[in-house]
C-alpha cells in the first residue's frame, strides 16, 4: 500500500480511522526508535506490528538493500509465493467527472533521464467542465484562417501543469504563478463538418519545486491541434504539445491531450 | 489572347489552385503527425509503468485487512505529493 501524507493529515482526505492507524504505526517506530521518516518503508505483521522499515534514501541507494530486506522478512515469516491479494492495475487514472467533461491528461518528462527524479514521466489530470470547454471554440461559424485568443483562465488551466518532474511536497497546492500567456487557435482545416484549429502560444512561469519564493521558471513556446464537429460543436480531439521548453535550464517535453470516455 | 490559350490558362491557374489546398492538407497533416509524435514521446512507457505491476490496497487498515485474511505482511510506503502520477 502506499500512501500521500497529505491525504492522513489534519486536514487530509482520508478517513479518521485511517489518519489513526496511520499516526499510530508511525508512533509505534518512533517509540522503539525503528526509523521514521515522511518517504519511508514499513514493513508490518498482519496485526500491523513492525517487522522492519527502510528510509527511501537507503532502499534507492542500489538495486539490493530493499530486496534483501524483503527477503529477510519473507524468510522469517515462512511467508509462501502466492498470487497478488489485490489485482493489479493503473495507479493513475483519469479522476470521475460530468459526461459532458473534457479529461485532459498531462505527461511531462525532463530531458535528463534514469537519475532521481527522472526514472519515468509527471503526470496530471485536468477536468474542463462543458463551460469551460466552450471557451475552446470559436464565438460563430468557424472559417478557414480564422483566429482566435484563449481566455486568461483557460489557458492557465491548460498550461499551469507544463514543467517537469520536480520535487513536490503538497501535490493539491498550485505553485505555479503564470507571469506570461498567450494561446491562440487558427483554423487551417474545414472537412467533413470537422474543423482543424492549430494552437500557438508562449509561457513564462514561475514554479518553486518545494518552496513558494524559489526563483525558477518555466519557458515555453507550444503548439497542437483542436478538432471539433462544426455541427454539434464538440471537441473530438485536443493535442498541446511544446516545441520548445527549458526549465531551470532543462530542456523538457510536456503533453496535454484529450482523452476520449470509452479509453477512461 | 486566342479563346483556346485563355482556356488554357484558365485551367493552369485552376489546377494550380487545386495544387495549392491539396499541399495545404498535407503540410496539415504532416504537422498533426508531428504533434502526435511528440505526444507519443511523452507518455511513459511499458518499462515506466512498472508500478502499475504491484496489487496495490486502497489505503492501510484495508491492507491489514487482506494482510489478516492472507497472513502476509503489510508493505507500507509513505510518501509527499502524488507517487502514482510522478509528482512526489
Amino acid at each position: 500500500m502506499y500512501g500521500s501524507n497529505e491525504d492522513v493529515a489534519a486536514s487530509g482526505s482520508a478517513t479518521a480511522a485511517e489518519k489513526a492507524e496511520r499516526q499510530r504505526i508511525y508512533r509505534t517506530y518512533l517509540d522503539r526508535k525503528l526509523g521514521v521518516g515522511d518517504v519511508h518503508i514499513y514493513i508490518l505483521t498482519p496485526n500491523g506490528e513492525p517487522l522492519g522499515g527502510m528510509s527511501v534514501g537507503e532502499a534507492t541507494v542500489n538495486d539490493t538493500n530493499l530486496l534483501n530486506m524483503l527477503n529477510g522478512v519473507v524468510k522469517k515469516l515462512g511467508s509462501a509465493p502466492g498470487e497478488p491479494v489485490v489485482s493489479p492495475g493503473p495507479q493513475s487514472v483519469a479522476p470521475d467527472s460530468p459526461a459532458d467533461s473534457l479529461v485532459l491528461h498531462l505527461s511531462a518528462r525532463g530531458a535528463t533521464r534514469g537519475t532521481n527524479y527522472r526514472m519515468f514521466p509527471a503526470e496530471n489530470w485536468i477536468v474542463l467542465d462543458k463551460q469551460e470547454w466552450t471557451g475552446l471554440l470559436p464565438a460563430g461559424e468557424a472559417k478557414m484562417s480564422e483566429t482566435w485568443t484563449l481566455g486568461k483562465d483557460l489557458a492557465s488551466k491548460l498550461l499551469i501543469k507544463f514543467y517537469p518532474q520536480t520535487v513536490e511536497i503538497t501535490a493539491g497546492v498550485e505553485r505555479g504563478r503564470i507571469d506570461r500567456q498567450n494561446l491562440k487557435l487558427t483554423v487551417t482545416s474545414i472537412r467533413d463538418g470537422v474543423v482543424r484549429a492549430r494552437f500557438d502560444g508562449t509561457l513564462r512561469m514561475k514554479h518553486g519545486s518545494v518552496a513558494q519564493n524559489e526563483d525558477f521558471f518555466v519557458d515555453a513556446v507550444v503548439t497542437g491541434f483542436l478538432e471539433f464537429d462544426s455541427g454539434t460543436r464538440t471537441i473530438q480531439r485536443l493535442r498541446l504539445v511544446t516545441r520548445k521548453a527549458t526549465y531551470r535550464d532543462e530542456e523538457f517535453l510536456a503533453a496535454l491531450r484529450s482523452v476520449p470516455r470509452s479509453a477512461r | 489572347m486566342s479563346l483556346s490559350r485563355l482556356l488554357a490558362a484558365f485551367f493552369l491557374f485552376i489546377s494550380f489552385l487545386g495544387f495549392a489546398a491539396t499541399k495545404s492538407d498535407v503540410d496539415d497533416d504532416k504537422f498533426v503527425a508531428w504533434v502526435q509524435k511528440r505526444v507519443q514521446e511523452a507518455q511513459p512507457t511499458k518499462a515506466e509503468r512498472k508500478f502499475d505491476q504491484v496489487g496495490w490496497a486502497k489505503d492501510v487498515l484495508d491492507a491489514e485487512r487482506l494482510a489478516k485474511i492472507h497472513n502476509r505482511p503489510v508493505f507500507l510506503f509513505t510518501h509527499d505529493g502524488r507517487v502514482n502520477w510522478g509528482r512526489c
